[in-house]
């Protein structure tokens, strides 16, 4: 079965006026038809810039320098903007972080929902507010009714995140691209939505990539991970074999790194060093200057290999693949 | 908003303006009028717009000279009593026939008028009794003597008796206690063409406040076909946009044009006329003992010294400020009116001789100078800062260090008034056209109770000068009295009472195909403007 | 919301009192009116009575009493140059200037909003940039100026538009205005273009700081993702966003303009208030001034309030906190 989304050597380069910031570096990934991939990374990896990048949506003065990005056969980007436009929304949707500065404050619920559906299919306005009170249901919210003829400040957040998965769901795309959707919530809202969102693609065969620094939240989720640094990807595999046997040195001291309930009083696990400014990267393997296993070797850039049949590390010095892992208690 | 398209509707602009300049006259005025009764204010422009629909017994010329309006004729029976012969056959806008009636009415109106911020009464005060003999003859009777009371009577309006709702008989009774007059209606209803009635070649059209006014012709006026069919005057105070108006095509005339605007207006083909004015820019000096403003002299006060005052006189390079600073368009004066009007003497002007001026100030005691505070206002008078800077100057290179200043018009008065300056410089413009009253205004003796010296803020005193004006002042004999006052002007300008500058002169800009006579009383007389033949 | 509305009545009544006191003492201070309206030649007593019949002859706190007795039954006085009620003088002319500052606005507003937000989308493209460039002048170049170059280039050279006074007047709505006729049109533009190029400038200045705010937050991100068009999002999720602001400028602004369009006024010799008042300064005439800026307080307080009732109809967060508080 041909893949649903598949990204070959993406380059997303801003161009500032201290040099060329390049945010996205070489990212090459797949997804199958209503499959999740969860896409790890601290700030500055270049996970968000991927996310926009897929839409077209980098602002100026970053855009896509090269690779292809192929959609269900078509190429995003060598497509021009009217094509995309006819994709967002419809067949790929977006969900941003922060719910309070996506929805727009001056505008209605009803507004922004029908006119989502009206930006893609002619039907009168009454269905296009049926459609939206049918969404509103789908994702939880009660008294839709009331609540299509309110405004966002309003609402909670957790509610008002609901509102933008409903609006995601509108036009029942192929894929979700959800760029850290629960950072902005508190913890026992997170955990609602992750499980909502779970269902509802589960229910209708949406694929999902759940953009992310928190490997906890996504480790519940996501089908396969992939681990970006630097703006590139530095392991990629089934989300149990990464979290369970992580073999790139950064990934296992991420997932080291997460505090885990008996850990009391033991000092936290840290990856030494920050991470490098994308004007000034290093030669060679970009995260050598923090690897604790880095050597003479690293000074070549190592190149994303596969490893097994269905992961993939960039990394001359990989851990062994380890039945188990001696966990720290 | 319409689309017709910008040629076509300039081209339209143009198509209906043509026809009507034959018959229409446009002026632009340098200010407003502020009331369309001739007997409420006495404005210039009030003046010079009224004066198109309403006339005097007596006209002014050019010259100010005084030659018959509606009476045909007048001669002194004694000191105090008149007889004026009224003109016949002439008729009021609204047809009604002109008679003593409503010369009497007219008259009598003026003390009845309220709240006029420069009252008519300085005019009627003087009369004691009016009678009409017939309908074309009156007879005025003055409480003192007045031999300028054919000049006064150009000031006072004849309005129509019965537009106004008095009764079939007036009879005159001074102070505002004439009998007859019915309701006497207030300066806002002379807005109304039926409350304007007078005996002018023009009526009143219309009045929109602020905006513009126009009046039409009469065709029965007494004195022939006026010239136009109908004149509007707009107001445009501001000196740069009434030039442009001009430029424009959007008047036909203006007055005042800047002088520093002249050579650019005739040089796009329109034609200026100018004439010396009645307008005398002087320099008075205070003469009390504390005077302000003075430095150096240990509370002297060295104006008092006539030597000083001659100083000044000198020192001052006249010839260099018309040329310079007034662009031509002025004449260095020798008195206080140009020659040949009545009362002058034709003295010669001052010379510029600096080097006498420091041998006079050295003789007065003063080798070194002093300091002198001249006051002048900003915006009253043609380039006055100017003028007043110039005269710093020139005073400084005697050794009178002198500081300017300069205020606008309001501010200047209140503070002239209330004798804050050692020195200042004014204008005079002789409103009677004689000499009686610069000198009654501005060097006699400062008495509230005779009403002279009222603006005399240097309280100038020459009491040997006031009998002669006094005693001027009550001969009717005009040969005498143009003697007299000639004596007392002598008088005054040999102890340097006063120092003259120049004459302004009046600038009024038109399109070639118009002439106007240019007029010493500097107003703009729509009547007397005539296509150029 | 009517609690507010009488707070806010309360203030302006304040302002407008204070307004008065001011005037009184500033006109006060400035010199008397008789030296400056009465022919020079009239003798002391002449001057004496004139100054009795206007009432300047009283303390100025007696004269401020009899003004403030006769405020509270609606008159204003009289004015000393033209002998009528002051507040009618000055009412005569108010729809001239109403018209005026209304046609500038409308030509601020319909160019310097589209430029504005043009630059802010596109601020460094060459159009962006010109947009920009030229506000500057628009507001740094004096007023006055501006009006004498329109008039030489337009009335002078070209000869297209008339020099200066309004045009025919026709009756709307029981006022007259010149707009409705093709005359009066004529002479409406260009000092409608001098009014506005002002507020224009600073429209368009706001509109772009806005836009590219705006431009740059989440929710106009959102709305491309949803897939909207590139109008829909200007026109209405960015433009809706921006209006805020700038409605609460056009509200200050349109106050001043009313009352302030005295250079205007004077270059382009329009009957309107402005005017009136320069004149009015120049010869001392109080009762109008007085009456002048208390009305101009009024006018510039009324529009504020409105601006506030529109900010509350444009923005849902502030009407509803201003209903609980």
């Amino acid at each position: 079965m041909s893949k649903l989304l598949e990204i070959t050597d993406l380059q997303t380069h801003f161009h500032t006026r201290d040099g060329i910031a390049k945010a996205v570096d070489g990212v090459s990934f797949a997804l199958d038809r209503g499959e999740i991939l969860g896409l790890v990374g601290e700030s500055g990896s270049g996970k968000s810039v991927t996310g926009f990048s897929i839409l077209g949506l980098v602002d100026p003065p970053g855009r896509v320098a090269g690779g292809s990005i192929i959609f269900d056969g078509d190429d995003l980007v060598a497509g021009g903007e009217p094509m995309l436009r006819g994709l967002r929304g419809k067949r790929i949707a977006m969900i941003f972080q922060d719910p309070m500065m996506t929805l727009n404050p001056v505008l209605r619920i009803d507004t922004q929902m029908v006119e989502t559906v009206l930006a893609h299919d002619r039907v009168p306005r009454s269905e296009a507010l049926a459609r939206a009170r049918a969404a509103l249901v789908q994702v939880g919210i009660s008294s839709p009714d009331e609540r299509l003829r309110s405004y966002p400040h309003q609402f909670s957040g957790g509610m008002r995140q609901r509102v933008a998965i409903a609006i995601a769901l509108l036009h029942k795309p192929d894929l979700i691209i959800a760029d850290e959707p629960t950072t902005a919530l508190d913890v026992t809202i997170q955990a609602q939505i992750l499980s909502e969102v779970q269902s509802l693609c589960a229910k209708s065969g949406t694929a999902l990539i759940w953009i992310t620094h928190d490997l906890a939240v996504v480790s519940g989720l996501a089908d396969r991970l992939a681990v970006m640094y630097a703006g590139r990807i530095i392991e990629e595999g089934p989300t149990a074999s990464v979290i369970g046997n992580p073999r790139h040195p950064y990934t296992r001291g991420l997932i080291d790194s997460v505090p885990k309930g008996k850990q009391r009083g033991q000092k936290l696990a840290q990856i030494r060093g920050m991470t490098p400014s994308l004007l000034n990267l290093p030669e060679g393997c970009k995260f050598a200057p923090r690897c604790p296993r880095a050597d003479a070797a690293c000074a070549i850039e190592p190149a994303l290999e596969r490893s097994g049949a269905d992961r993939s590390l960039r990394c001359h010095h990989p851990h062994d693949e380890d039945a188990e892992r001696v966990q720290a208690p | 908003m319409k689309t017709l398209s910008l040629p076509l509707a300039a081209g339209c602009l143009v198509a209906t303006l043509a026809p009507l300049h034959a018959q229409e006259l446009s002026i632009g005025l340098k200010s407003e009028a502020t009331s369309m009764d001739p007997q409420f204010h006495q404005l210039s422009t009030n003046i010079q717009v009224g004066k198109n629909i309403f006339e005097a017994l007596t006209t002014q010329d050019a010259v100010q000279k005084v030659t018959p309006g509606l009476a045909e004729s007048w001669e002194a029976i004694d000191d105090t009593t008149w007889r004026f012969k009224l003109r016949q056959g002439v008729k009021f806008h609204n047809g009604s026939d002109f008679t003593a009636r409503d010369v009497i009415y007219s008259f009598c109106r003026v003390p009845l008028v309220q709240n006029s911020p420069s009252a008519y009464t300085i005019f009627t005060g003087g009369i004691a009794d009016m009678t009409a003999e017939d309908d074309h003859t009156l007879i005025i009777k003055t409480k003192d003597v007045n031999p300028l009371l054919p000049t006064d009577l150009w000031s006072l309006a004849v309005i129509s008796a019965d537009a106004l709702g008095a009764e079939d008989e007036v009879v005159f009774a001074p102070d505002g206690e004439c009998t007859g007059m019915g309701e006497v209606p207030q300066a806002p209803a002379f807005n109304s063409p039926d409350i304007a009635v007078g005996t002018g070649p023009y009526t009143l059209e219309s009045y929109t406040r602020g905006s513009e006014l126009t009046v039409a012709r009469f065709d029965d006026y007494w004195g022939g076909t006026p010239e136009w069919e109908r004149v509007v005057m707009r107001p445009i105070t501001s000196d740069g946009p009434r030039v442009a108006a001009l430029l424009a095509g959007d008047v036909d005339m203006i007055e005042n044009p800047p002088i520093q605007d002249i050579p650019r207006i005739e040089g796009e083909g329109f034609s200026v006329v100018d004439a010396l004015s009645n307008r005398i820019i002087y320099l008075h000096m205070q003469q009390l003992d504390d005077a302000p403003g003075i430095g150096g002299t240990d509370g002297a006060n060295p104006l008092q010294d006539a030597r000083v005052r001659e100083a000044i006189s000198l020192s001052i390079n006249r010839d260099a400020i018309a040329e310079r600073i007034m662009g031509g368009y002025a004449q260095p004066a020798g008195e206080l009116l140009p020659p040949p009007m009545f009362g002058t003497s034709g003295r010669e002007v001052d010379p510029y001789d600096p080097e006498r001026a420091k041998e006079l100030l050295a003789e007065a005691g003063y080798p070194d100078g002093f300091t002198l505070n001249l006051g002048t206002p900003n915006d009253r008078y043609i380039n006055d800062e100017q003028v007043a800077q110039a005269v710093a100057q020139m005073l400084a290179r005697v050794g009178i260090q002198t500081t300017v200043d300069a205020t606008t018009a309001s501010q200047f008065f209140s503070r002239r008034n209330a004798l804050e300056f050692p020195i200042y410089m004014a204008g005079w413009g002789a409103s009677s056209g004689d000499m009686s009253s610069p000198l009654k205004s501005l060097v006699a003796t400062y008495d509230e109770v005779t009403g002279t010296g009222t603006t005399n803020a240097g309280r100038y005193s020459n009491p040997e000068m006031d009998a002669v004006l006094a005693e001027a002042m009550a001969t009717i004999d005009d040969a005498k009295r143009d003697e007299m006052l000639q004596q007392a002007e002598t008088m005054v300008l040999d102890d340097y009472g006063i120092i003259p500058l120049h004459y302004e002169q009046t600038v009024w800009a038109m399109k070639s195909d118009l002439t106007y006579e240019p007029r010493v009383d500097q107003y703009t007389m729509a009547r007397e403007v005539k296509k150029a033949e | 919301m009517i609690v507010y509305l009488v707070r806010r009545l309360g203030q302006s009544l304040l302002a407008i009192m204070a307004m008065a006191v001011l005037v009184f003492a500033g006109v006060y201070a400035i010199g008397n009116p008789v030296d400056v309206l009465i022919n020079p030649e009239a003798t002391q007593a002449e001057i004496a009575a004139t100054m009795q019949r206007l009432g300047l002859d009283r303390p100025l706190y007696e004269q401020f009493g009899i003004f403030v007795k006769n405020a509270l039954q609606g008159d204003l006085g009289s004015s000393f140059v033209y002998g009528r009620p002051a507040l009618d003088i000055i009412l005569e002319r108010l729809p001239a200037t109403m018209e005026l500052a209304l046609v500038a606005l409308v030509l601020s507003v319909a160019i310097g909003i589209p430029l504005g937000v043009w630059a802010g989308l596109r601020p460094d493209s060459i159009a962006g940039r010109t947009i920009m460039g030229g506000s500057i002048l628009g507001f740094s170049l004096p007023n006055f100026w501006q009006g004498m170059l329109l008039i030489l280039v337009f009335a002078v050279i070209l000869g297209w538009l008339p020099a200066g006074g309004r045009g025919e007047t026709t009756e709307f709505l029981g006022l007259q205005v010149s707009f409705l006729t093709w005359d009066g049109l004529t002479h409406l533009i260009l000092p409608a273009i001098n009014l506005a190029l002002f507020k224009m400038s600073l429209i368009i200045r706001l509109a772009r700081a806005n836009t590219r705010e705006v431009s740059l937050q989440d929710y106009v991100k959102f709305a491309r993702a949803k897939g909207l068009s590139g109008r829909r999002v200007v026109m209405v999720h960015i433009l809706k966003n921006i209006m805020i602001p700038v409605v609460t400028i056009i509200g200050l602004e349109l106050g001043s303009m009313v009352a302030f369009a005295i250079v205007t006024e004077t270059v382009f010799a329009w009957p309107g208030m402005g005017k009136l008042l320069i004149d009015s300064i120049n010869l001392l005439d109080r009762p109008v001034i007085v009456a002048y800026l208390m009305l101009t307080v009024l006018i510039i307080v009324s529009i504020n309030l409105l601006v506030d009732v529109i900010y509350s109809l444009l923005d849902p967060r502030i009407r509803l906190s201003e209903m609980k508080g």
